[in-house]
């Protein structure tokens, strides 16, 4: 085998660098861990045993001392490209079902994945709106309410002209449950249109 | 040490096809560009890509957002950008140009709308990324035909072991802060944290209270999804196509039972550069059958 070349050590000595930049940026379990819940970790791995919370120890260490230092030179790349490094995809699934519904006149025209409830659900159902959507369902102070009111109240009176009134509630059920209740509410009426406060419902 | 230092060198430099990074190059972009098309045919370019006070949906930007200075239209203009340069990555012209400016155009409509700046675009961004320090852009290029360069088939394995490690802490981050956050996943019985992710409205496509009865092929659907994400670095390893059959099950899996947009479809394209050793020979064998 021929002895390597200048620039293939070069090259490697780069591969390197970005695979540490990675590694340190976005280290799998540290990234998502904050430091009480670490120091809860050495706790409890030392009353297992001492060795295991020296381990552990060190790994809060290594995380505090180097690799958040690491991770905090390479967030101005991370932000040139938007390409931050905490990957923490679909870790949960939601503890109830929240739904958001649009009433034009009293009607209920839009319900969260209702086929027969479906106007304008390829738009609130895109990729890049669902988000929102889902905060916007969950949360009654979300910051995404106002940006979600204002588009529903302009389609709204885009596709029915001649209505009245614009109801946009949040509804929650137990996973397996049928009945949903209201958690909260806007109001949104004719002809000025202003969006009202959160009416928030009591559970029943 | 040095020996180590060697192997890692010889790993880096060891010369391997150029045709999986090019197929990566052709698809990814293409991705981008179908997503911005989906979109503008929902017309919500305007929603999206605009900012608040210029009638956008989101009532914030981030604080990396730069362009404001450029009026309302200044969101558009980066998806026009965004659109020619994955054409051109894709088509193979001018590619390394088309690739940067592409991922910063990509990059500043993400802090223009972060809502809807997802997991799969960072993903996809970084693949970009590292597309840009390979030779995809020498194989299956309309540029070699109007250059009357000669197809490059081999360049050193350096920007495929870069985005095989990417991948590895991709789903090793997704697993781990799954397990931490809700050790249910590895639960055999109550109600299977994936049932919940899949009957979910907001994404899941199943009913939850007609799938409310089904326990088990959840919970096994939970344990292979942490096993797949948690086991990850086999992606490393000599055995990696079929590690990866488990995860185009995966993703196949994820298309069909949630609404998520194209993140099944990009993540698909990358293992395009995992499975290689299986397609690369079935490719040849082909071709060389249709040769006689």
């Amino acid at each position: 085998m021929p002895s390597p070349s200048i620039r293939d050590h070069l090259r490697a000595a780069c591969v390197l660098v970005v695979c540490v930049a990675l590694l340190m940026a976005g280290f799998p379990g540290l990234d998502f861990v904050g430091p009480k819940q670490r120091d809860g970790w050495a706790e409890t791995a030392r009353g297992v045993a001492a060795p295991l919370g020296t381990a552990v120890d060190g790994v809060v260490l290594f995380d505090r001392h180097l690799r958040r230092r690491i991770a905090r030179w390479v967030k101005p790349v991370e932000r040139v490209f938007r390409v931050s490094q905490e990957f923490h995809l679909y870790r949960d699934g939601p503890t109830r079902v929240d739904r958001l519904e649009v009433l034009v006149d009293g009607e209920v025209v839009y319900r969260t994945r209702d086929p027969e409830r479906a106007w304008r659900a390829a738009e609130l159902g895109n990729r890049r709106f669902r988000p929102m959507v889902a905060t916007a369902a969950q949360k009654a102070d979300a910051e995404n309410q106002r940006g979600i009111a204002r588009w529903i109240i302009t389609a709204a009176r885009q596709d029915f002209p001649g209505a009245a009134e614009v109801v946009i509630r949040s509804t929650r059920t137990r996973f397996g449950v049928e009945e949903p209740w209201v958690r909260f509410s806007r109001v949104a009426r004719g002809p000025e249109w202003t969006v009202s406060a959160v009416q928030k419902e009591k559970a029943p | 040490m040095m020996g180590l230092w060697r192997g890692f060198v010889a790993a880096c430099a060891r010369p391997v096809d150029t045709r999986p990074l090019a197929v990566l190059r052709i698809l990814l972009p293409l991705c981008v560009v179908l997503d911005l098309a989906r979109v503008a045919s929902l017309g919500l370019l305007d929603d999206f890509f605009r900012t608040w006070e210029h009638g956008g949906l989101s009532t914030f930007s981030g604080d990396h957002w730069l362009l404001g200075s450029l009026g309302p239209h200044a969101g558009l203009l980066l998806v026009g950008v965004l659109g020619v340069c994955m054409l051109l990555v894709s088509s193979g012209l001018a590619v390394r140009p088309a690739l940067l400016l592409g991922v910063l155009a990509y990059a500043q409509l993400g802090h223009l709308y972060p809502p809807g700046d997802r997991g799969i675009d960072r993903i996809i961004r970084v693949a970009l990324l590292v597309l840009l320090f390979s030779r995809s852009h020498r194989r299956w290029a309309l540029g070699n035909r109007l250059g009357g360069r000669t197809p490059e088939e081999t360049e050193p394995a350096a920007p495929q072991l870069v985005l095989l490690w990417f991948l590895v802490l991709v789903y090793m981050a997704a697993g781990t802060s799954k397990l931490i956050q809700q050790p249910d996943w590895l639960a055999w019985s109550g109600t299977p944290v994936l049932y919940r992710v899949l009957t979910d409205p907001m994404a899941g496509a199943f009913d939850h209270v007609a799938w409310s009865g089904v326990g088990l092929p959840f919970f096994i659907g939970g344990w292979v999804t942490i096993l797949y994400e948690v086991g990850a670095p086999m992606l490393l390893t000599r055995w990696r196509h079929w590690w990866g059959t488990i995860g185009i099950a995966l993703h196949v899996g994820i298309a069909l039972t949630m609404h998520l947009g194209m993140f099944s479809v990009g993540m698909l394209c990358l293992y395009v550069v995992v499975m290689a050793d299986a397609w690369l020979p079935a490719l040849d064998r082909w071709q060389a059958r249709r040769r006689g």
